[in-house]
């Protein structure tokens, strides 16, 4: 049914007013939408530590598939893309055990798995070496216990022929376990990574004798095969 | 050569005057073929007369749906064959019945109203829809048309006048009708059956109702005066505007279930004396009767069905010419002839009948009880819809009502000389119900129909297949040895149960022997292929080689879908599992948070069982509330629950959602497809016209609350910035507004979205394939305008999106000394709350160009290459979109480590294009040819780094003579078949395939009928094809020969 003439002439009116209205509102909600500019904290460079004082943001930091390592606002990685591309030359270019340990334990939050964990462990074995810190070989513990737990057979594409050496360009898979139980006692073997004198990170045992290493690695669950060099769990 | 041109001018002239002469002559005969039909009136009542002679209508609303269709099948797209068998079952037994007028709900053509009528002496009325069920308005289809609109009235009006000219020199046309309870459609809420309107409480629009019939029937009397016209109404509602407007209205057209009487003397109504004084027109009832099922004692009762339609009749003639009473009556069409199995639900259940009452009619007192629903819809025919006979035709199993009514016709009412109560007492005396009972239950055993069971097995389907494949370097280094044969078996057994009148339900079982083994195709059935695994003696996985073993046997049976529903009073209950669902887009989800689960093939491919879940739907109270909750709602859903409730305020339509994520996934919907993190979203929607013609739908959306202080990292000019996810980061807000341009339908929306403010899948239309994405960080706005040309449509949009926060470049990490330069790298929606993927910034712009002269058949509906009916339509469409920003990285499903993993960049800044053709042939040969036709250049969906290519495709398909399909398609530089090629950029240069199917069933179709057939597929093979296909390069090409054997029963 039609309205009255005067309706007819009327609507075109009210129909672009309201029409206008609605858009002048929407565009004026859209242009609103720019995120502003003194929003956020400009992050262009990072100090990294040197020293090798150890301090977690939580007591399971770099262990597992804990990621308060992220949020930690003492570690200069916690932005910084680590993956599986960046993080050796990363690791290779860190000023100290204790800054490859902020960019290990970064990865390993990012992407849990057996070669990350393992080298988390190895760089707080790396600070209790420098300082001798009680706290740092107490996490190292905990990593390498980390590793057998929860990364048993995770494999590591190591440089050869003892990481962290020299890199070289031969590549050898190898059981992050088997790696990790050589870092715990001095077996007195020459092949000991821990004997390496040449190597640029000297590490100190974790365990004064063999007996210490078994009795805790008993206590964790496993036992030690001096026969293969192996560890299995009881 | 003067006298010769002469000769030759008198012979032109000569030929011409004889074709003038024919054409004359055979219109006029054509004309005196039709018959007049008129209404005659005295002081004794109302006639109808048909060439002068009284017809009083015995008159049948009658269809053809075959079990396992509904709304959608079309008799008269059928061979002419199969046309004729039917008509000719059918019409044979209405003949013998006495029925002397049928109505049905589609068109029948002019010729098939000619043949029924010479053949079988029945006329047809012939009623338009009118938009009763949605219309298609300038190219766009309209669920609910606006009668107010006045481009809908003027097409709707044109359309009706249009089939009046075609009709109009028809014979057997008995008269003219609109719509078809078009009051009641101004009331319900879907287009099934509701609980008739009280009152009439929507006025306003039915005036607009009303007039238009007025008009339209106005125009038409110009055009066809000597044809009768009038209105399908539901009941005598709005009987005041019907006085207003149908003064020349010849005849009053009611539907009326009002029980065994049309009138109340305890109450003093009646439909016949309200008539009399407020018409004074002869009333034909377009629809009434009764339903064969009695749901108060969950049994067939064809008994209490005969006995309503034996009162019903006997008062409709009792209230005729001459009777002594208001004299009236002139007949009527009985709903209806036979159970159509749709009715209920309408596209679910077609293969069952079920049971379930879907509205309540205190008129049916056999089976009423206060606050239940009684009226059964599949049940109202007199004659039961058997099995399919030889001839490629559904049984028709007469009720006891058929040999009822069959009595009653034979009587001719006008010719009954004694007073009208003895005269009723005669035809009723003659009537020995005992007999028709026995009758009746005679055919009901005889179909073998057990209409009690509480389950039963409905149907099912066997598969066969043999399959060969080779890879050229297998086959050039082993000659036949290279080659692989596979064959499989594959049985599905359809079950249906109701064992109350509240519960019912259907499953389907899966069972396997072997299956078959395909490069090309994946497969529902791979469950159950054998896999190869490796044995280590030791832990040493690594260096110890392990032995290979073939674990076989795996999932062979399962349950392929299931649903259930319990229909309370106060509220339904559904439970689904694999069964199509639809989106809420049309019912005011505005942001697409709940997503259409349909491609039931394309989820089989990764045996997803998809969705899966619970919905509770309110009822009385609760109207207007829905509830869906379960492990996976819609394919790649989180364990999730969904909150709906639509309401109105002062007129204006409302929907609020809130839909809360229980759990991650734990694994992929796909192969490759990622899950994604719990989230949570809320929206409002409004939708209210603001002036004549102008639609403002307005939507407000709070989504990812959770990640409200996560931080994410951006870059802004030189320096790296670090920022946090704020509260108005969650916030979004949409409006469109719908308004006409002279014929033109236009459209503009607005759409702003916080940094994660993502919703849900965008309704697209009209075959668009502009960029949209549900995902938050943007701010877009998009148009287009929809031009009608005659039966052309011209359709240019365009879709501009800038982002709140760019994507992220990558920038290395760098150390130098003790600083640290930390980088930065494209963001991913698992390590960021935010990524920029498909939500890209992009100017783009469309012009889609559609031919369609038959609008009834859909061009966009999914079902298109089915139903269009057009002997040609076709569209051509350009899409265009510049992307000229790069994204964040997109991430996919690494199995193996059962986890997402990103790509770890984005797609580049790049110009894409498609053009595309769908074109439909309907020759009159038979033949239906299908082609579909694409060019384009596209990215990946997820793989960065490599150049996109420009492809070509082609698709075709031969239907002929419905029995024989011929299809295939070849393909350039194309991705390969499924979504994760397009993901991880995997292309074949040359892809090819023919397959020929031969149908076993008549009068069925590629979905229903048993076949067989064979496919070849042929694949050249280069760097872009899958590494574990090509295997640098030792397989130029591969390919598979394919043949099967369906059996459907």
């Amino acid at each position: 049914m039609r309205n009255s003439d005067t309706d007819n002439t009327l609507f075109p009116v009210a129909r672009i007013w309201q029409f206008m209205i609605v858009s002048v509102f929407l565009v004026t909600l859209m242009a609103c939408g720019e995120v502003d500019e003194n929003d956020g904290e400009v992050v262009n460079s990072f100090n990294l530590p040197t020293d090798s004082a150890l301090t977690l943001y939580c007591p399971d930091a770099g262990i597992g598939g804990e990621s308060c390592i992220l949020d930690d606002p003492e570690n200069p990685y916690a932005i910084t893309p680590v993956n599986d591309t960046t993080k050796w030359d990363l690791s290779d270019d860190a000023p100290s055990w204790k800054a490859r340990f902020y960019m290990w334990a970064t990865a390993q939050a990012m992407s849990p798995r057996g070669e990350n964990q393992y080298h988390v462990a190895l760089a707080l074995q790396g600070m209790y070496s420098e300082s001798g810190s009680e706290l740092a070989r107490e996490q190292a513990l905990k990593a390498y216990r980390s590793v057998l737990d929860n990364y048993y057979d995770d494999v590591w594409f190591f440089k050869y022929p003892a990481p962290p050496a020299t890199p070289t360009l031969y590549l050898w898979p190898k059981k992050v376990r088997l790696l990790s139980v050589d870092n715990l006692w001095d077996d007195g073997d020459g092949d000991n990574p821990l004997r390496d004198s040449t190597s640029q990170f000297p590490l100190s045992p974790l365990f004064a004798s063999e007996l210490a290493a078994l009795e805790a690695i008993g206590e964790w669950g496993y036992t030690f095969e001096s026969e293969t060099g192996d560890i299995i769990p009881n | 050569m003067a006298k010769l041109s002469y000769i030759v001018a008198v012979r032109k002239f000569g030929v011409i005057f004889s074709v003038l002469l024919f054409t004359f002559l055979a219109s006029t005969v054509q004309a005196q073929l039709v018959d007049k039909v008129t209404t005659y009136k005295d002081e004794n009542g109302w006639k109808l007369k048909v060439n002068g002679k009284d017809f009083y209508v015995k008159g049948m609303v009658w269809g053809y749906s075959p079990r396992g269709e509904n709304y959608s099948y079309n008799l008269w797209g059928q061979p002419d064959e199969l046309i004729k068998k039917v008509l000719d079952q059918e019409f044979t037994l209405l003949k013998e019945a006495n029925v002397n007028a049928v109505r049905a709900f589609s068109n029948i053509p002019t010729r098939w109203v000619t043949y029924i009528y010479q053949q079988y002496d029945i006329m047809t009325l012939i009623n338009p829809l009118f938009g009763r069920y949605g219309a298609t308005i300038n190219g766009v289809w309209v669920p609910n048309t606006n009668y107010q609109d006045e481009t809908t009235r003027e097409i709707l009006k044109a359309e009706f006048l249009e089939i009046v000219e075609k009709y109009m020199n028809t014979p057997g046309v008995l008269m003219f009708a609109l719509g078809n309870e078009s009051n009641y459609g101004l009331s319900w809420s879907s287009f099934e059956i509701e609980n008739l309107p009280e009152g009439e409480q929507n006025t306003g629009k039915a005036r607009y109702l009303y007039s238009l019939f007025a008009e339209t029937i106005a125009a038409a009397k110009k055009i066809a005066p000597d044809h009768l016209y009038t209105i399908v109404n539901g009941d005598i509602q709005y009987i005041d505007l019907i006085a207003e407007y149908g003064k020349d209205w010849d005849v009053i057209g009611v539907n009326s279930y009002r029980g065994i009487s049309f009138e109340d003397p305890d109450n003093n109504v009646s439909l016949w004396e309200d008539v009399k004084k407020k018409l004074d027109k002869p009333v034909l009832f377009m629809e009434f009767g009764s339903d064969a099922f009695n749901a108060r004692d969950f049994v067939e009762d064809q008994e209490s069905q005969a006995h309503y339609l034996k009162g019903q009749w006997l008062e409709m003639y009792r209230k005729s010419y001459g009777r002594g009473e208001q004299g009236n009556s002139i007949g009527g069409f009985v709903f209806e002839w036979r159970d159509e199995w749709w009715k209920y639900k309408q596209t679910e259940n077609l293969d069952i009948h079920d049971r379930t009452a879907s509205w309540e009619n205190g008129g049916y007192k056999f089976d009423h009880v206060e606050g239940q629903n009684n009226m059964n819809e599949e049940w109202f025919g007199i004659t039961r819809l058997g099995d399919i006979n030889g001839q490629g035709v559904y049984a028709t199993e007469p009720r006891m009502a058929y040999y009822v009514l069959r009595d009653i016709w034979s009587i001719d009412p006008y010719s009954t000389s004694a007073t009208s109560s003895t005269g009723n007492s005669k035809i009723a005396n003659n009537l020995n119900m005992e007999i028709y009972s026995m009758k009746g239950e005679i055919e009901r055993l005889k179909s073998a129909k057990k209409e009690s069971d509480k389950f039963k097995m409905t149907g099912g389907k066997f598969t066969g297949e043999y399959f060969v494949k080779g890879f050229e370097g297998d086959v050039t280094e082993n000659g036949e040895n290279g080659l692989v044969f596979s064959d499989g078996q594959m049985l599905d057994l359809d079950f249906a149960f109701q064992p109350t009148k509240n519960l019912n339900g259907q499953f389907t079982l899966n069972l396997q022997a072997n299956v078959p083994d395909s490069n090309f195709e994946f497969r529902y059935g791979d469950r159950g292929a054998p896999v190869t695994v490796k044995v280590f003696d030791n832990d040493d996985v690594v260096t110890s080689p392990g032995s290979s073993q073939v674990l076989e046997g795996r999932e062979r049976i399962e349950i392929y879908d299931f649903n259930a529903t319990y229909d309370a009073d106060e509220f339904t209950l559904e439970t689904f599992y694999h069964v199509p669902r639809y989106h809420w887009g049309e019912k005011g989800d505005f942001f697409g948070l709940l997503r259409e689960t349909t491609d039931m093939e394309g989820q089989d491919i990764w045996n997803s069982k998809a969705p899966y879940g619970v919905e509770y739907r309110g009822k009385n109270a609760m109207d207007g509330l829905t509830i869906v909750f379960g492990p996976e709602i819609y394919w790649g859903a989180n364990p999730k629950a969904m909150f709906k409730y639509d309401f109105d305020v002062n007129g204006i339509d409302l929907t609020f959602i809130h839909s809360e994520d229980i759990a991650q996934q734990e694994g992929s919907s796909s192969a490759t497809e990622a899950t994604n993190k719990q989230s949570r979203q809320t929206a409002l929607y409004a939708k209210t016209p603001i002036a004549e013609g102008v639609l403002l739908e307005l939507g407000g959306l709070y989504s990812s609350g959770e990640k409200v202080g996560e931080t994410y990292d951006r870059v802004e000019g030189n320096d790296i910035i670090v920022d946090e996810i704020e509260g108005k980061d969650t916030l979004g807000i949409r409006a469109r507004v719908t308004f006409d341009v002279l014929s033109s339908k236009a459209y503009m929306a607005l759409n702003y979205a916080g940094l994660v403010a993502d919703s849900g899948d965008v309704v697209t239309e009209n075959g668009t394939e502009l960029p949209y994405s549900g995902l938050g960080n943007k701010k877009e706005i998009e148009g287009g305008i929809l031009i009608p040309a005659g039966d052309f449509t011209i359709y240019p949009r365009f879709l501009v999106r800038k982002n709140i926060v760019d994507a992220n470049p990558l920038i290395d990490p760098v150390t130098t000394g003790s600083t640290l330069n930390p980088g930065i790298a494209p963001r991913n929606y698992d390590d960021d709350p935010f990524a920029v993927l498909g939500n890209r910034e992009v100017k783009s712009a469309e012009v889609i160009l559609t031919y369609d002269p038959t609008p009834a058949s859909y061009f966009y509906d999914w079902n298109v290459d089915v139903i269009e009916d057009a002997p040609f339509a076709f569209n051509l469409g350009l899409t265009y979109s510049e992307f000229e920003s790069v994204t964040d990285s997109d991430r996919f499903f690494y199995e193996e480590a059962n986890t997402n993993a990103a790509f770890g960049s984005g797609l580049s800044a790049e110009d894409v294009y498609l053009i595309k053709s769908k074109m439909i042939f309907n020759t009159g040969y038979s033949v239906k040819y299908i082609l579909d036709l694409q060019r384009g250049r596209q990215q990946t969906t997820g793989k960065p780094g490599e150049e996109s290519v420009e492809f070509t495709s082609l698709e075709a398909k031969a239907v002929i003579d419905s029995r024989h399909i011929l299809s295939g398609h070849i393909k350039k530089d194309a991705f390969g078949p499924y979504d994760f090629y397009r993901q991880f950029n995997l292309i074949y240069p040359e892809q090819y395939k023919l397959e020929y199917t031969r149908l076993l069933d008549m009068n069925k179709n590629e979905k229903n009928s048993s076949s067989l057939g064979i496919k070849v597929f042929y694949r050249t093979l280069d760097e872009f094809s899958p590494a574990t296909e090509y295997e640098d390069g030792k397989n130029d090409h591969m390919f598979e020969i394919q043949t099967y054997f369906k059996y459907i029963f």
